[in-house]
């Protein structure tokens, strides 16, 4: 707060930069001198909490407490409290109507002590020193006491200003209040005092050389102190000159520049002749930012860290930074303008890119935070707002560990990260403020600056629930695998005893297969995919007359006796992809010999592929094929032979009944006619020869047609289809009833007896048997023929059975052949060849014919038909 | 009664003199009046049927009124003879009786087969030769009626 009294800001400034161990002195000329300085000295040590007292003897204690209040201090309120006490010289330098300086210090000291109990940071004292114009006893001893003062103050909290009315005291006073004082403050300005001596030096009784010696070193500090300043100017105008800020000097009323340096010309783009003299030809971009800062400026004196726009010469807009200082009193205005364009560049990607971040952060599912050195948390995204239930601003600033459920699990946890700077898959627990749990694996990492100082910790954490509900489940899995393999283990060692005994069972096996191989009538091989023998059995040996080392050095390609050895190979390929084969060849025996070998021979997909193969020596067997084939040549010859005479015997038949019936039918009818014609002439004897004649004629066509049809009989293709025999039967007995309408025969048929057979050679049987029936029941007055057919053994038997005549069982057994009779032809005629039809025609089903009879009573035909 | 089977002639083909001897008398034996012409083979039977110009013999086959016709002839079988009088336009309709002593099945269906209008085995016993006889006059050349006249 700027005060009128106080318009110089320099001053206060100084006079706010004392600090303890100041021991000053203010020479002063008025009033307003005075205040201008301990108003400020007062009121920054009263901000500063300072406990502090003013000597007032000059001015009345209300003077200078109405300056104080003037100055803007609350000084009822700080009196009250005690931070303020206005003393006089009674109650401080002439207590006991004396001043002695030791017991000042001494008193001082524990004033000085008692405020630092009573807990202020430090004794800030004043006081107007005219007391000491004063005529008490030892006021003469003020300048001893000044310079012990330098004694005491470097050792105690304690900023003291002498206040000396330059108006009051003597100049040889002031002169040595000039010589003790480090300080002094005159016209308005705080000034290091080269004139100070210190104590020790003062002090000494014999000072004149030591003036001198203080006289010279002054000079010389002095010039040395110029020569610095005047180093430290060059250095500064070198500074200025070569800054990378554009730092510029202009008249107050801007009308003219007085001094710019090169990188403001730089930056305006203008020479240094172009600018420096003109008036003042910064061109502020923005009129609205121009008028503020010279607001700023007017008001405060000066504007710091201002960003503005300036235009460049050629038209570029600048940002900068500006800090302008005015000194009203120099009539000036300094001011340095940092060129922060790029930097705005920069700041304005940095932003973009930390907003980026910044979003990439924020939409981070896993919760992230930042934890300061301190283990407290100074940033989080909204994903730790989400898993805490806690919001962002209550998170920062609060102990990272409060929202665990092991807060001292967490702490270790960021104190390793920082004792390592790194920390991988930490695993801990978040509590949500409504008490839920998660599961998390934390990640983390210190962040240094740019100089290498951890700055903190930065932590992710991983929401681990279902990775851990996972791993629980696989860790069930894995105990039930554990069992089963355990179970499996007991089993798969029961089996091993198991596979044991088998496996010796196969041993056994093996051996008495071996034995079999070798004992094998068969030969046996085993060869590889090159048909090498790998093993053969003695049977082979002995088959091929060759010794079983001589067949280990050979192969199938030298004992084949037929294919080629590339036929062989083929032959082997195609067996690896069929599996087996089973095929005639012919081996050669050491001897030369060739056998005819059958060979089944089975790929083995094993060591690299096998063949196993079994041979047969089917020489013999060979043989008897070709018997066998010569003999069906010569079969199929006679076949073709008695075709041939069967066709031949057909033709004879055939002219035989033709030709040999011609004749006979002109003995019979020639007969005739004699016997017609010449009937007169012809006695009985003669009639009864030639009808001999006749007779014997006609049987002779009877036998002729049977002996024809017998051959014909045995001729004949058979053709079988079921035959309803009952029915030919009876049919048979209908033209048989015909034939001799007034014999009285009575038949029997049994019905529905079918068969399969030759319709036309059975009808023949049947016509043979019934007629034969009829004819041998002729004589009987009864006669009675029966035919059924019955089941005997499982056989069905077929009969034809007569009451007639019957014969004698004994003389029956030509009875099936030809001509043979058992009647003579004037008791029954016939030819004798009926029988023999039968008998041929039932073999040739496969049949048998037999017959039982009995004189007088009857006979009775069996048949069978296959 | 049809004058045309009465007037009419038969032809009788067979080689055998006493069979022919033998059929002739039969046939007087049933009073069968028609005049018989003979031929001794099939040759002789295929000329008077069909003539021959160079014995200046016309065609006679207009008068018949049945074949009698024997299979095993000299010369040209009976076969054959049937096989002409059946191809040939004047003579197709004719009446013919296979009278033969063959039983042969084969024979028996190659004259059915050639159109032979009847098959008669000749019997070895005269008597029942002589009844077949009758019958067969009885039905050919009374009971039958004969195809017309060719030509007409």
């Amino acid at each position: 707060m700027n005060h009128p009294a106080e318009g110089n800001s320099r001053l206060v400034e100084a006079i706010g930069r004392l600090g303890v161990h100041d021991h000053l002195c203010l020479i002063y000329a008025s009033r307003e001198e005075q205040f201008a300085v301990i108003v400020p000295f007062l009121r920054t040590g009263l901000e500063r909490g300072e406990r502090c007292v003013y000597i007032a003897d000059d001015n009345t204690g209300a003077e200078v407490l109405n300056a104080l209040r003037a100055g803007g201090i609350d000084v009822d309120r700080e009196v009250k409290t005690g931070r303020l006490t206005i003393a006089s010289k009674r109650e401080s330098y002439l207590r006991q109507g004396t001043f002695d300086p030791d017991a000042m210090i001494r008193f001082l000291e524990e004033t000085s002590d008692a405020s630092r109990k009573e807990g202020f940071p430090a004794l800030r004292v004043t006081g107007e020193m005219t007391w000491a114009l004063g005529d008490e006893p030892g006021v003469q001893r003020l300048i001893e006491y000044e310079a012990k003062l330098n004694y005491f103050f470097p050792k105690h909290s304690v900023l003291a200003i002498c206040q000396y009315n330059a108006g009051r005291f003597r100049p040889e006073v002031l002169i040595d209040v000039i010589r003790t004082h480090p300080l002094v403050i005159y016209g308005n300005t705080v000034c290091r005092n080269f004139y100070y001596i210190p104590p020790d030096k003062f002090l000494k009784p014999d000072s004149a050389s030591t003036e001198v010696e203080r006289l010279l070193e002054n000079i010389v500090e002095r010039e040395r102190t110029e020569e610095s300043l005047r180093e430290s100017e060059e250095k500064s105008r070198n500074l200025v000159e070569n800054a990378s800020i554009g730092i510029f000097r202009t008249k107050l009323d801007g009308s003219a520049v007085l001094d710019a340096n090169p990188k403001l010309c730089e930056m305006l783009g203008l020479t240094r002749e172009e600018f420096v003299g003109q008036p003042s030809a910064i061109a502020w971009a923005n009129p609205e930012r121009r008028a503020e800062m010279v607001r700023l400026l007017k008001e405060k004196g000066m504007v710091s860290d201002y960003e503005v726009d300036i235009r460049t010469k050629s038209g570029k807009i600048l940002t900068v930074l500006a800090a302008m200082t005015t000194y009203p009193e120099l009539g000036y205005l300094e001011g340095c303008l940092l060129d922060i364009t790029e930097r705005k560049r920069v700041d304005e990607e940095l932003r973009i890119a930390s907003l980026y971040a910044r979003n990439l952060i924020e939409a981070s599912l896993d919760p992230l935070v930042t934890i300061s050195t301190d283990g407290k948390i100074t940033d989080v995204n909204k994903a730790t707002e989400q898993i805490t239930g806690v919001s962002r601003d209550r998170l920062i600033g609060s102990d990272f560990s409060n929202y665990f459920t092991e807060p001292e699990k967490a702490r270790e946890g960021y104190l390793q990260v920082f004792s390592q700077g790194i920390v991988r898959d930490y695993p801990l627990t978040i509590r949500h403020a409504s008490g839920r749990t998660t599961d998390v694996l934390y990640n983390a990492s210190v962040y240094k600056n740019e100089a290498g100082e951890v700055q903190g910790v930065f932590a992710a954490a991983r929401d681990v629930t279902e990775r851990k509900r996972t791993e629980e489940e696989l860790k069930k899995y894995r105990e039930h695998l554990e069992e089963l393999v355990n179970g499996r283990t007991a089993e798969l060692s029961g089996t091993n005893e198991l596979l044991k005994q088998e496996i010796a069972g196969r041993k056994k096996g093996e051996l008495e297969y071996k034995t079999i191989l070798q004992t094998a009538t068969d030969g046996f091989w085993i060869t590889d995919m090159r048909g090498r023998f790998l093993d053969i059995n003695d049977a082979y040996c002995r088959m091929t007359g060759y010794t079983r080392d001589e067949l280990l050095h050979m192969g199938i390609q030298d004992i084949d006796a037929v294919e080629r050895p590339e036929e062989t190979a083929e032959h082997i390929r195609k067996l690896m992809e069929t599996g087996f084969d089973r095929f005639e060849t012919r081996h050669r025996g050491k001897d030369g010999r060739i056998i005819d070998m059958e060979v089944a021979a089975s790929f083995l997909d094993a060591s690299g592929g096998r063949l196993i193969v079994f041979t047969r020596d089917i020489t013999e067997r060979k043989k008897t094929e070709e018997a066998v084939r010569e003999l069906n040549e010569q079969l199929k010859q006679r076949n073709a032979e008695l075709e041939a005479a069967n066709k031949e015997l057909e033709a004879f038949a055939h002219s035989v009944s033709h030709d040999l019936r011609a004749p006979l039918r002109t003995i019979d009818g020639f007969s005739q006619v004699i016997i017609e014609d010449y009937y007169d002439s012809l006695d009985d004897k003669g009639r009864d020869h030639l009808q001999r004649i006749r007779s014997a004629t006609q049987r002779m066509g009877l036998l002729i047609d049977d002996m024809l049809k017998l051959s014909r009989v045995t001729r004949a293709d058979m053709k079988r289809e079921p035959v309803d025999l009952s029915a030919m039967v009876r049919k048979i007995s209908f033209e048989l009833g015909r034939s001799a309408p007034g014999r009285q025969v009575e038949f029997q048929i049994e019905p529905d007896i079918k068969v399969d057979c030759d319709p036309y050679l059975i009808q023949a049987v049947m016509e043979n048997l019934l007629s034969n029936a009829w004819k041998f029941t002729g004589k009987n007055r009864f006669a009675r023929i029966e035919f059924g057919g019955k089941v005997v053994e499982g056989q069905s038997v077929y009969y034809v059975k007569d009451n007639g005549v019957g014969f004698d069982m004994k003389y029956s057994d030509k009875l099936f052949s030809p001509f043979h009779r058992l009647h003579t032809m004037s008791e029954f005629p016939g030819t004798g060849v009926g029988l023999a039809t039968v008998q041929r025609i039932v073999q040739r089903h496969g049949g048998k014919v037999w017959v039982e009879a009995e004189v007088d009573k009857g006979a009775t035909f069996y048949f069978t038909l296959k | 009664m049809m004058d045309n089977g009465a007037k009419r002639k038969i032809l009788l083909v067979e080689d055998n003199p006493d069979d022919v001897e033998l059929t002739l008398r039969a046939l007087k034996k049933n009073k069968i009046l028609n005049e018989v012409i003979v031929a001794k083979d099939g040759v002789e039977a295929v000329e008077y049927l069909f003539g021959d110009e160079k014995k200046g013999k016309p065609p006679a086959s207009n008068n018949l009124t049945v074949v009698l016709l024997d299979l095993k002839l000299p010369r040209l079988d009976g076969m054959e003879v049937l096989k002409r009088i059946r191809s040939d336009e004047r003579t197709k309709l004719m009446p013919v009786v296979i009278l033969t002593s063959s039983k042969e099945e084969n024979d028996l269906i190659a004259s059915y087969k050639l159109g032979a209008n009847s098959y008669i085995r000749k019997p070895v016993d005269f008597n029942q030769f002589v009844d077949a006889v009758r019958q067969l006059g009885m039905y050919w050349l009374l009971l039958n009626e004969p195809p017309p006249k060719a030509g007409h």
